[in-house]
């Protein structure tokens, strides 16, 4: 069943646009040969913007866990204002060498950041991007950076879901 | 081959090999109003549950009044937040508890349609799903000023419900 599930992970993994190759096909089978165990992860960002200025959120995927981003959804709550903030993203490893080679310390910020503001939707505005960059370190910062609309207090979630895999069986928050 | 060999090759292969059929299913509850809350939905005995997706839907009936430099909007939401986790790896599946509407499909005019949301867990046999939910309101974005000493945000909490389906395969093992 193990090699069932992972193999389930295999076309999210390799198949990613636009391409960013960071592991090699037998790089990657290696480590769904190893993986103990594969499972999804939610890590979810609160901000609130008041004063104009770029607020930054971080958090710190699991220890001993491999972590894939393969989507992410945004939220914000504006009653009044119709200018949207913009959302980059950015890792950061805490292991930079790892078992299957070096792993890039820094993938960068997602530049193209999200199309806000579909037409007809007044308020509330919900987004979802897929695919955007992955990386597969042991315990990786995303970071999370809203950039202002200096029109309206806004509040929002940012929720960046993965894949995350353990080679050793290992449990943990 | 007749009929009573196939039923035996059948029974054979049910006996001896591994097989997985589509499995769903949905449990609501209702988030009482201002509270915070955690329950368990035993998911099934018959073999391992490997959850590939969910949908979420829930209702927006608590509201959010914003008076922001004097102007005065209202608006329905839902702000309750959910976190899920599996009771055999003691794991939450989320670094804190997420927000329904983030994860939920949307009901309204010319709203986006999320679907059904891919989420890989592998549920063991017997495992025990945690839902908790806290349906507090949120502390106030916008409060009164000197310049605007009207403004501020009202959340005024009602009771939500909330509907998931699970979606995925099923494993029955041997009896």
């Amino acid at each position: 069943m193990l090699k069932s599930f992972a193999e389930k992970f295999y076309k999210q993994i390799v198949d990613v646009s636009p391409r960013r190759v960071i592991y090699s096909d037998k790089q990657r089978d290696q480590i769904l040969f190893d993986a103990r165990r594969v499972r999804s992860k939610d890590y979810v960002l609160d901000f609130d913007i008041l004063d104009g200025q770029i607020h930054t959120r971080g958090v710190t995927t699991t220890a001993n866990w491999y972590f894939i981003l393969t989507g992410a959804a945004v939220f914000f709550d504006g009653v009044n204002s119709f200018d949207l903030p913009k959302v980059g993203i950015k890792f950061q490893d805490f292991t930079p060498s790892s078992p299957f080679g070096t792993v890039p310390d820094d993938l960068g910020c997602v530049n193209a950041c999200l199309s806000f503001g579909r037409e007809g939707l007044p308020f509330g505005r919900w987004e979802e991007f897929k695919n955007l960059y992955f990386s597969l370190a042991q315990r990786i910062t995303v970071n999370v950076e809203v950039l202002p609309n200096n029109s309206e207090p806004l509040r929002g979630n940012v929720l960046l879901t993965g894949l995350e895999f353990n080679l050793y069986n290992e449990t943990g928050e | 081959m007749n009929l009573a060999e196939v039923t035996k090759k059948l029974e054979d292969l049910k006996q001896t090999q591994s097989y997985e059929k589509t499995f769903d299913f949905t449990r609501s509850f209702v988030a009482k109003a201002g509270e915070a809350n955690a329950f368990a939905i035993p998911i099934t005995n018959e073999g391992p549950f490997l959850q590939e997706s969910y949908n979420i839907r829930c209702t927006s009936n608590s509201i959010l009044t914003r008076t922001y430099h004097g102007v005065t909007t209202t608006k329905n939401i839902c702000a309750v937040k959910l976190k899920f986790k599996s009771q055999a790896d003691n794991a939450a599946q989320s670094n804190d508890y997420v927000p329904a509407q983030l994860i939920a499909t949307p009901f309204g005019d010319n709203m986006p349609r999320y679907g059904a949301r891919p989420f890989m867990h592998l549920y063991p046999k017997g495992d025990v799903l945690v839902i908790e939910y806290d349906n507090r309101a949120p502390e106030a974005l916008i409060k009164p000023s000197t310049t605007y000493p009207t403004d501020g945000d009202v959340y005024t909490m009602e009771d939500e419900l909330i509907e998931i389906c699970f979606d995925g395969k099923l494993y029955p093992l041997n009896k």
